[in-house]
């Protein structure tokens, strides 16, 4: 298990705006984001952890990863021919979620809550290029407990259980309603991929903010009778 | 459209501000203002269903109004100051803390004229149906963005069945994974995972509670 907590994060005024969509709006806005930034700046840190961890005990629809039970079709399908893949968790950290604002300045809780995700996003990149540099991977993609119906979000419990006691190694907590804290924290498994693959492609579900791909009908399907060439 | 329309529309902060300090000092009526700058919000809250605005637009023209009645709310008289179209009860509920867009719709519910008693994160079922019995208020707005908690949503609608008030509240559930599925199994009225059509739906239920 390696813990990454060393992570780069460059927060850029522009970068915030565009993501903020508020760009060439008014000084007054550039002003307030840049205080929320160095409110931010000095205390921010994301933290990743990962495990090399080998798939085994494949049956139809399940599969163990570093002995655990994993149960979704798409997994299964995923890691057919698979057999080291790296279980993780990533988060802004606890340091800048620490950060309150009162509740009535709501365009300031806005601008802290987009650099927040911001910062996910900072420490999921670099996990990414750091498992795909160490571990020559190739192409890489990603499943996450919660974004398929197939594989629902309980099962971070058990994604959670291979690394033992997360809170204490990067301080992110699954409550019993299986929500992470802090909040913009995300759990998953990359995987080595001969084909591009996101989850987006299965989910049939309209008006996304999170789709990172159109929804593909017939690879739906394809999953579901498992014919992938 | 009228400047003072146009400006809040633009996103135009300051315009708009110095618009409305000189039709008061002009001795224009206040609540006419007041309904112009409403005017204003439901074009933007238009745009954004359109897509042509994004959230953050939809934000910033909630905040660029509360500025502006920051200005005329001292010229209103003590009766219409207080008028509301109605009272809402929201609240994210039991084993979700997700906040930022349950205090975004309660924004937009403020400017559309609701008293809106908002009771935070975490909710549990029994402190809604505690809070609708206290104001009397004929909407509940329930917010989840974690699929186990849609449990959370469906416990309180029961616990509003079992204390026999079911038929005078009307219920609206809101969040990302939000769909007419988990609506139905919830037991909800109506559901959305868009502010600006929830406001919307609140209002036509206030039009049928009037009626």
């Amino acid at each position: 298990m390696e813990v990454l907590d060393n992570i780069p994060v460059k927060l850029d005024p522009g970068e915030v705006l565009k993501r903020l969509r508020l760009g060439d709006k008014s000084q007054h806005i550039e002003n307030s984001v840049q205080q929320i930034i160095e409110i931010v700046r000095p205390i921010v840190r994301p933290k990743a952890i990962y495990e090399v961890s080998y798939v085994d005990n494949k049956n139809e629809d399940s599969l163990d990863v570093g002995g655990t039970r994993f149960t979704s079709r798409v997994l299964r399908v995923n890691l057919d021919k698979i057999e080291r893949v790296f279980p993780y968790i990533a988060t802004c950290g606890s340091e800048v979620d620490e950060i309150t604002i009162p509740s009535e300045h709501l365009m300031e809780n806005f601008y802290l809550d987009t650099i927040k995700g911001m910062v996910l996003g900072s420490a999921i990149s670099y996990l990414k290029d750091y498992l795909t540099r160490n571990y020559a991977l190739g192409q890489v993609t990603h499943m996450n407990p919660g974004s398929l119906d197939d594989w629902p979000v309980t099962q971070q419990k058990e994604l959670f259980s291979i690394f033992g006691n997360v809170e204490d190694c990067i301080g992110v907590k699954l409550t019993e309603s299986y929500l992470m804290i802090p909040l913009k924290s995300v759990s998953g498994i990359y995987f080595p991929t001969q084909i591009k693959f996101e989850s987006c492609q299965l989910c049939p579900r309209e008006e996304c903010s999170g789709r990172r791909a159109p929804y593909d009908p017939s690879l739906a399907g394809r999953y579901r009778e498992r014919m992938l060439d | 459209m009228s400047e003072l329309v146009d400006a809040i529309v633009s996103l135009k902060e300051e315009e708009a501000l110095e618009i409305v300090r000189y039709r008061l000092e002009a001795g224009e009526e206040p609540m006419s203002l007041v309904e112009e700058a409403r005017g204003g919000i439901t074009i933007v809250g238009e745009r954004f269903q359109s897509k042509e605005y994004f959230l953050s637009e939809l934000i910033m023209s909630g905040e660029i109004f509360k500025q502006v009645m920051s200005l005329i709310e001292p010229k209103l008289t003590g009766d219409i100051r207080t008028e509301t179209i109605g009272n809402i009860v929201l609240g994210t509920v039991k084993g979700d803390i997700h906040n930022i867009g349950k205090d975004i719709v309660a924004s937009l519910l403020r400017i559309a004229g609701f008293e809106v008693f908002d009771l935070g994160t975490d909710v549990a079922p029994q402190t809604f149906v505690e809070k609708l019995l206290e104001t009397g208020a004929p909407i509940l707005g329930m917010s989840a963005l974690v699929t186990p908690s849609f449990e959370s949503m469906k416990d309180t609608v029961k616990a509003i069945e079992e204390e026999g008030i079911r038929d005078k509240i009307k219920v609206i559930i809101g969040g990302g994974m939000v769909i007419k599925q988990i609506k139905d199994y919830v037991g909800a009225d109506a559901f959305t995972r868009d502010a600006a059509e929830g406001v919307a739906i609140c209002k036509e239920f206030i039009e049928v509670t009037q009626k």
